[in-house]
């Protein structure tokens, strides 16, 4: 096995034992960190298929020299399900709906009790099934379609990869907005909020472009992806940008409705977020998420270095997972923990790996065919030059 | 009198590479007008990337700042109203109005720093003048080589030889034009 798998695979191993011995010493608060990174790692992969869906429906090219990096990154949702085991055994642990607090003011409990049928076991763990089998099925599709156009770049393997793009758009936009509201928001009792199934794919879609990013770097070091050059990173970065600010702007919104109605129901969202460590971590998340890399984004030269982007990635990848840290375990009134890293690092390290090796594994796919048909978009690729 | 030396080109791929050869021999003050903007020919041209955007980011800045003032000067200071029990200088709702006034802002200095940049509010130019101009917005390529707008350049008869015997392979029309002689 390939340094690439390996080296993330031990990480991940080691890690999983780390939240093993969390969940030993308090299961309830590190079942919380699981849900936070497992979110974390979902609104990722999501926000990859979402990605290279709309690539693949407004016919862009300039990405298929990095087309085995994007792939690898929503190939991984198969996994997705496998993380969901330890959240689908014990509900209990953690969901208001299902064991409500004792101390809960009546607008609240009259709101959980509106929502008992909704999110009743056999009705939620179903509805999970389900919008898990959907990512699985789609990145499946999409590996497929994507396998059989390397074989052949055909019109018509261009033409299956476009049509389950446009198929899968609004089905995996609109599970993944469920998902948001089931497993996280629900984590809050009686808050809710329209812009949230947005904010989770928005924040996704900076660390998936994040991951992009890191992992064509390294993909190139290895001599993976050729024909790369800076004007591919470059129109990553830009992408990246967009995402920041994406995300920037439904964030603001989502304060600046609930700062304008200032309702008590909806103002003990932020009301938790502001004690204790967490009025650092808003701190962090705004100068860190936003105003910095906004800033150092807005360079072209900077966004045209591949080191430099990759760099970048790995910062924004940090601050998405502390971003779903400070979403999902403030939720039950839990302070800052240093030990929430240990799921965080477990899943994203696994996830990471078996994404690696499926860059591999493509690796040795083209080199195994003898002749060789020309792919008129990754001509296209190749001679794309950033404006 | 004006004098440059014009060559037409009729391709996109011919004028990259007739630029590059009449930059290999000196020439410094090298123009091209073609009908759609080709990358290549910046960096052969060696036409350097521009400053506007820092001229943005800044008047950006002093849009946000503007703003930022004026709302707490009016909200918190000169009419102080108690809304809700929100603090008189309320950032969030600040925001908006931070965002028009830096996008107007930026987008004004973009507009006018192009417009000032190009020449722009002058309808005519000297180079309008050359018989056939106009097709460098249809299918024609132009490099221009001399300077355009002074007064006193002439064109040697050995430099204006040169450059045909450089480009005539490229199958360009080579040809020496005086400019701005008609009275705009």
């Amino acid at each position: 096995m390939k340094r690439g798998v390996t080296v993330p695979l031990g990480i991940g191993l080691a890690a999983a034992g780390l939240t093993v011995a969390y969940a030993a010493y308090d299961t309830r608060r590190a079942l919380v960190a699981w849900i936070a990174a497992y979110a974390f790692v979902v609104a990722t992969v999501l926000a990859a298929t979402i990605l290279v869906m709309t690539l693949h429906v407004t016919g862009a090219h300039w990405w298929r020299v990095l087309r085995r990096v994007f792939v690898a990154v929503l190939g991984t949702a198969p996994l997705l399900p496998v993380f969901f085991l330890p959240i689908a055994a014990s509900l209990e642990l953690v969901y208001p709906w299902e064991s409500p607090p004792s101390d809960l003011p009546r607008h609240i409990e009259r709101a959980l009790a509106h929502q008992r049928v909704w999110n009743h076991p056999q009705v939620f763990l179903p509805r999970a099934l389900l919008y898990l089998a959907t990512w699985t099925v789609f990145a499946v599709l999409l590996r497929r379609a994507d396998a059989a156009y390397l074989k052949e770049p055909s019109p018509a393997n261009a033409r299956r990869e476009r049509v389950i793009s446009a198929v899968g758009l609004p089905i995996v936009s609109f599970t993944l907005t469920f998902a948001a509201f089931d497993w996280v928001m629900s984590l809050q009792p009686g808050w809710v909020s329209n812009i949230f199934g947005l904010y989770v794919f928005t924040s996704g879609l900076v660390s998936a472009l994040a991951v992009i990013a890191l992992g064509s770097w390294l993909a190139m070091r290895n001599g993976l992806t050729a024909g790369v050059g800076p004007d591919h990173f470059h129109a990553v970065g830009r992408l990246t940008l967009m995402a920041v600010i994406l995300w920037t702007y439904i964030a603001f919104f989502q304060l600046l409705l609930v700062w304008v109605a200032n309702l008590p129901a909806e103002v003990s969202f932020y009301a938790m977020r502001s004690r204790g460590a967490w009025t650092g971590m808003d701190v962090v998340l705004f100068l860190g998420r936003f105003v910095f890399p906004f800033l150092i984004l807005l360079s072209r030269s900077l966004k045209r270095s591949p080191s430099f982007l990759a760099a970048a990635g790995i910062w924004l990848v940090v601050t998405t997972a502390l971003d779903f840290e400070w979403l999902v375990v403030p939720a039950g009134g839990h302070a800052l923990s240093f030990a929430d890293a240990a799921p965080f690092v477990c899943i994203f390290a696994l996830t990471w790996a078996y994404g690696a090796h499926l860059v591999y594994v493509r690796g040795r796919a083209p080199a195994a065919r003898p002749e060789v048909t020309v792919d008129p978009a990754l001509e296209d690729a190749l001679r794309y030059r950033s404006p | 009198m004006r004098e440059v030396v014009v060559a037409e080109l009729d391709s996109p791929e011919r004028v990259v590479q007739a630029a590059r050869s009449v930059r290999a021999l000196g020439y410094r003050r090298v123009e091209a007008f073609v009908p759609f903007p080709i990358p290549e020919l910046d960096a052969v041209l060696g036409i350097r990337r521009t400053r506007l955007p820092y001229l943005v980011l800044l008047a950006g800045f002093a849009g946000a700042a503007l703003a930022l003032l004026i709302q707490w000067w009016t909200n918190a200071i000169d009419y102080p109203i108690n809304v809700g029990a929100r603090p008189l200088n309320s950032l969030p709702t600040d925001m908006l109005i931070v965002f028009e006034s830096t996008v107007l802002l930026s987008a004004g200095m973009a507009f006018a720093t192009v417009l000032l940049g190009s020449r722009l509010p002058r309808l005519h130019d000297p180079i309008f003048d050359l018989p056939g101009f106009e097709r460098t917005s249809l299918d024609r390529y132009w490099i221009v080589i001399g300077d355009a707008y002074d007064t006193d350049s002439t064109v040697l008869d050995e430099a204006l030889g040169l450059l045909d015997g450089e480009l005539a392979r490229l199958g360009a029309v080579v040809t020496r034009a005086r400019i701005g002689e008609q009275a705009p």
